[in-house]
């Protein structure tokens, strides 16, 4: 009697042996041929596959008592003898081999679920029924899973390397059920089938292993059978691709063995790159489970040393399940097999929550072999990882598992990489002394330290030289892991020891620390710290801390509080040779910080003029601040058809402190001024070189000068090329070049949103950039409820002319009228004036109608009021502008609603009441028109215009209790804001001395300037001409 | 090893009361399954031979596969 029995080896092959019943007790198994004859007598099939057979002693751990294996049940001997100890031992079973190609043949062959007998023949004993071992029952399923499984299609061709040479091989990729039959088969493994003793395996082979190198090799070998008679994938033909290597291999796919001819190895290895990107591009299944996984650090000592020290090679790499709709439902893989809540919850999304893992662990396997490993387990937990393991998963596996639909949980320093750097230390005080009283500038010596570090931690030198020794990638310092890169450490190690501490000028660590790219011994500078002042400036809270500066008791102005920090600021950052940026709001005064700033220095003897370049609407504005607030300064003004060059202007400009001129001079004159030196040249108003581009931005730039500043009101920091053309201007090259500055900066922040990057360079800026807004409490706290500006506008050449004219007609005619007649002239020609002083085409009666071409270009007020609104509503703020004149009034509404673009509200004394309400409720509305137009004699009462921030008197009444009753009386002023007016003088005219007039007698009652204008007739001729003759300046500003 | 550690994970000295049998029973006849061929779950292979994409050169060889079940299980 008979029993078969089969188990596959592990060099590939499948062994088979039978028991007989008949052999004497020290024997075990038939001779060979014995079995090859019971094979054979089943048909010729397998007659022929036993010719194909060899033969071989397998070496088998079996049952042993009473030092004889024990037979199979198969056989049914009873036990004989005494009950002695069963044990395991090593037995050499002589055994019949068949290569994998038969093997598989042959299993096909015996597969007969159900039928427990093999009818054969003997040719000594005819007809015997041979039962089938356990063993060749399970292999025989085996094999008929492979072979379903190609017959599905569910097989992928790959690039293998079997000793040392390389293979096309198909692979199986079995789908879910296909999965769960595998791991069905797996459980139920016959413990003889895994008792093979081989030198890899001296106790017997796991079941997992053994049954995916199973299917490996029978799903290969079906394929192949299936493709035996086929034509070849490819035609045989002329080699097209370069190396061969696809044509090879697909040959192979379909050759008996395999074996890839004549193929190079880099080559084949780059195929079986591309195949592996291939198969991960399998789409993610929707499933309402999914399998996670979470790397955790190593802690506590390698557990095969348990009491040593915690190992840096201990990682875990756990496995949860997730449900897909409800992330914070997420179970551990070990809570998966045995009822409880976990369980349960899951169990609530989709049934068999234990399968759905596993089908997910194995595809992801199949994404990242090691993964493998776990597989082999029945109840897989986690998977153990060495450093190196650990890498690999979070370089290599983790994008893949995560692009793939698997949930994957990394370690937060993962995540978000701290960089390796170096960082500045400074010590800015001197040793020794105990308070160090002088001022901190740019030549002083400062004491300074590197220190390396991982993102902004400094290192201490110990660690250093430990990361230096560790010479892997992934580190742990200070219980923090971190990955950094070997070369960029051993290139600290040898920096900090050339270079590592030493002392350099202030200025020097200023243009490392502001330069957000610098880099230092190849490295990136990480940041910087210092002491004092400098600390404070690079903590961007300079102008808080600074020390204050005296104000020279010439000037002409007390500085609020604010304004005194400005000029500290503007003074520090001057004595550190920085370029600064002061972009306060408009009205809080950056003219009168700029000038004082010219006061201090001029009081301590600085050398050298300042140069100032601003739209040309406002060098008048500038001349008589100057003149006003800083009388010690020596003013130039280079503008207009008369003005200086070649050597007179180089002596005018060497006699001056501050000398002004336009920004189209500034291109134009160009040459000439690059010839000067300048001790520092001053932007006002610097959106006008907001453009890099431009040529007066190209020309501003190109002025030589030891120091620089920007005023601007507009909020740069909207658009980023605009701060980019600024910072450049101040601080040239500190910032890079435009283009760089918008591939590292524009493009992350406005395009793609970064907040991160913005942040950074908001630090990066801050120390540059002062702003102050005017809506701010702490700055609102310093300012007086209205704050009180004067306008200083020029003449155009036509308004000149026209001014003159009336001036000489009045002059002729009352010199030849008396009384009554001569008030009138007097009257009458002031009107004229103001008129002019307006625009020439309130003057000249022009029809308000038409092109606003005709009134653009022919007056200084004009230009100076769109400059102010456009600003004023760049900073979403509304306007309100009086006039005594109705018709001047009308010119501008249609005019200036078409150069804003915004609505804008007119209302004159023939307005009804119903209107003017309608009109006072829409302004008040924060949605409507910024700008509202007044044209009220003095009784304007009962309107509620707090919505306006700023009050622009285009022109005046010369009387200042009346000018004073419309502004107040026109609106009440809400208590929580802080409102700016402005008064329009034209300089040079019998409106700036009044003006002057006005101011110095303010706080006198009455006396010359009483009700009304009729003081003004009262005057002498000559006191007349003095008031009303034009200054020989006025005039120039079509030049 | 996982506390639910199956028959097939113990080592063979523990095996030897069933040694020889399998734990449960073999999965019997199965239900015949439609084809499935894998290179259809996957993206674009991005990978030609002789001008052609890999996954079309593979097409004869999956359906001589499915070609084969459906003639054996006649």
């Amino acid at each position: 009697m008979f029993a078969l029995h089969a188990v596959w080896r592990a060099d590939r092959r499948l062994a088979l042996w039978a028991e007989d019943s008949l052999l004497p007790p020290d024997g075990y198994a038939c001779a060979p041929e014995t079995v090859a004859q019971l094979l054979g007598g089943t048909g010729p099939g397998l007659e022929w596959l036993m010719t194909k057979a060899a033969e071989d002693v397998t070496t088998l751990l079996l049952p042993t008592q009473n030092g004889a294996p024990l037979l199979s049940p198969e056989l049914g001997r009873a036990v004989q003898g005494p009950r002695a100890a069963v044990t395991l031992a090593p037995w050499r079973v002589p055994s019949l081999l068949l290569e994998p190609g038969e093997a598989a043949q042959l299993l096909g062959e015996l597969y007969a679920p159900g039928k427990p007998f093999l009818p054969t023949q003997l040719p000594a004993e005819g007809p015997v029924d041979v039962p089938y071992g356990a063993s060749l029952r399970w292999l025989t399923a085996i094999h008929d899973l492979a072979w379903r499984l190609v017959g599905r299609g569910q097989v992928l061709p790959a690039v293998a390397t079997e000793d040392g040479r390389p293979y096309a091989r198909w692979r199986p990729v079995p789908d879910g059920d296909g999965w769960r039959e595998t791991r069905e088969l797996t459980a139920a493994v016959p413990p003889v089938c895994r008792a093979e003793r081989s030198s890899g395996h001296p106790d017997g082979r796991a079941a997992g292993e053994l049954v995916a190198d199973l299917l490996d090799v029978l799903a290969d070998c079906e394929a192949r059978a299936a493709l035996e008679d086929e034509p070849p994938l490819l035609r045989p033909g002329r080699v097209r691709s370069p190396d061969g290597v696809p044509e090879a291999w697909l040959r192979a796919l379909g050759s008996y063995s395999g074996r890839v001819e004549g193929a190079d190895a880099a080559a084949l290895a780059g195929l079986r790159d591309r195949l592996d990107a291939w198969y991960r591009s399998e789409a993610p299944a929707d499933e309402p489970l999914r399998t996670c996984f979470r790397l955790g650090e190593p802690l506590g000592p390698d557990p095969a040393d348990p009491d040593g020290d915690p190992s840096d090679d201990n990682w875990r790499l756990e496995f949860l399940l997730q449900a897909t709709d409800e992330p914070s439902l997420m179970v551990a893989a070990d809570a998966l097999w045995a009822p409880g809540p976990g369980l349960s919850a899951l169990e609530r999304k989709a049934p068999r929550p234990g399968d759905a893992f596993l089908d997910g662990l194995a595809r992801a396997a199949r994404l990242w072999p090691p993964l493998r490993e776990a597989l082999r387990s029945s109840h897989p937990t986690a998977l153990r990882l060495d450093r190196a393991g650990a890498l690999a998963f979070l370089r290599d596996a983790a994008p893949a598992l995560a692009a793939a639909g698997h949930g994957v949980l990394l370690p937060t320093w993962w995540q978000r990489p701290a960089g390796f750097g170096l960082t500045l230390g400074v010590r800015t005080a001197q040793p020794g002394l105990v308070h160090d009283r002088s001022l901190l500038d740019r030549d002083r010596i400062v004491a300074f330290r590197w220190r390396a570090a991982i993102g902004d931690q400094p290192l201490t030198e110990a660690e250093l030289t430990e990361l230096a020794a560790a010479k892997q990638p992934l580190v742990r310092l200070r219980g923090q892991w971190t990955e950094v890169d070997p070369a960029l450490i051993a290139a600290a190690l040898a920096f900090l020891e050339r270079q590592g501490s030493g002392t350099m000028a202030a200025g020097e660590v200023l243009r490392v620390a502001l330069d957000p790219d610098a880099t230092v011994g190849g490295l990136p500078v990480a940041g910087v710290s210092a002491d004092g002042r400098l600390g404070d400036l690079l903590a961007g809270t300079a102008d808080h801390r600074v020390d204050p500066v005296p104000v020279p008791s010439g000037f002409g102005a007390t500085l609020r509080p604010y304004q005194e920090r400005g000029l500290d600021w503007l003074a520090f950052m001057s004595r550190l040779g920085l370029g600064a940026v002061l972009a306060d709001d408009m009205g809080l005064g950056k003219t009168v910080q700029t000038l004082a700033l010219l006061a201090v220095e001029h009081a301590q003897g600085a050398p050298g003029p300042n140069l100032l370049v601003c739209p040309m609407s406002l060098v008048g504005n500038w001349q008589r601040e100057a003149a006003r607030f800083a009388p010690m300064l020596r003013v130039h003004v280079h503008h207009g058809s008369q003005r200086l060059s070649g050597d007179a202007l180089r002596r005018a400009v060497q006699g001056a402190d501050l000398v002004v001129t336009t920004y189209g001079l500034a291109e134009r004159d160009a040459a000439e001024l690059r010839a000067l030196q300048w001790r520092r040249v001053i932007a006002d108003e610097a959106q006008h070189i907001k453009n890099s581009a431009t040529r007066q931005a190209v020309a501003v730039r190109s002025l030589p000068a030891t120091h620089r500043i920007a005023l601007t009101g507009t909020p740069v920091e909207n658009r980023l090329a605009e701060l980019h053309a600024v910072l450049d201007f101040a601080n040239p090259g500190l910032f890079g070049s435009a283009a760089r500055f918008k591939e590292r900066w524009s493009i992350p922040i406005e395009r793609d949103g970064h907040s991160d990057t913005a942040a950074e360079l908001q630090r990066h800026t801050r120390p540059f950039i002062l702003r102050r807004l005017k809506n701010d409490p702490a700055i609102a706290r310093d300012l007086p409820e209205k704050v009180e500006m004067t306008v200083n506008c020029g003449l155009t050449a036509e308004q000149a002319g026209l001014y003159r004219a009336a001036v000489s007609d009045m002059l002729a005619r009352i010199a030849e009228s008396r009384g009554i007649e001569r008030k009138g002239v007097v009257l009458s020609t002031l009107t004229k004036l103001k008129q002019i002083c307006n625009h020439p085409a309130q003057f000249l009666h022009e029809p308000y109608e038409g092109a606003s071409a005709r009134l653009a270009g022919r007056s200084g007020k004009l230009e100076r009021l769109e400059e102010i609104l456009a600003e004023a509503l760049a900073e979403g703020d509304k306007v309100l502008c009086f006039t005594q004149f109705a018709e001047f009034g009308r010119l501008l509404h249609g005019h200036l609603a078409r150069r804003l673009g915004r609505e804008v509200l007119f209302l004159h004394g023939g307005v009804p009441k119903h209107a003017r309400d309608a009109m006072t409720a829409h302004f008040q509305d924060p949605a409507g028109p910024p700008v509202f137009l007044l044209s009220l004699k003095a009784g304007g009462t009962g309107l509620n215009l707090t919505a306006a921030a700023h009050v622009i008197h285009l022109d005046r009444w010369w009387n200042p209790a009346v000018e004073d009753q419309a502004t107040d009386r026109a609106f009440r002023l809400g208590q929580r804001r802080n409102v700016q007016v402005r008064k329009f003088v034209c300089a040079g005219t019998i409106e700036e001395r009044i003006d002057a007039m006005i101011e110095a007698k303010r706080t006198l009652a009455g006396s010359v300037v009483g009700d009304g204008e009729q003081w003004l007739t009262e005057l002498s001729t000559d006191e007349l001409r003095d008031l009303v003759e034009l200054s020989a300046d006025a005039g120039e500003e079509s030049t | 090893m996982s506390a639910h550690e199956a028959r097939h994970d113990r080592p063979l000295a523990d095996c030897l009361e069933d040694f020889w049998e399998c734990a449960d029973d073999l999965p019997r006849d199965r239900d015949p399954e439609p084809p499935d061929p894998a290179p259809d779950r996957l993206g674009c292979s991005g990978i030609t031979v002789r001008g052609r994409d890999l996954a079309a050169v593979l097409r004869p060889a999956y359906d001589a596969f499915t070609r084969r079940a459906d003639v054996s299980s006649d």
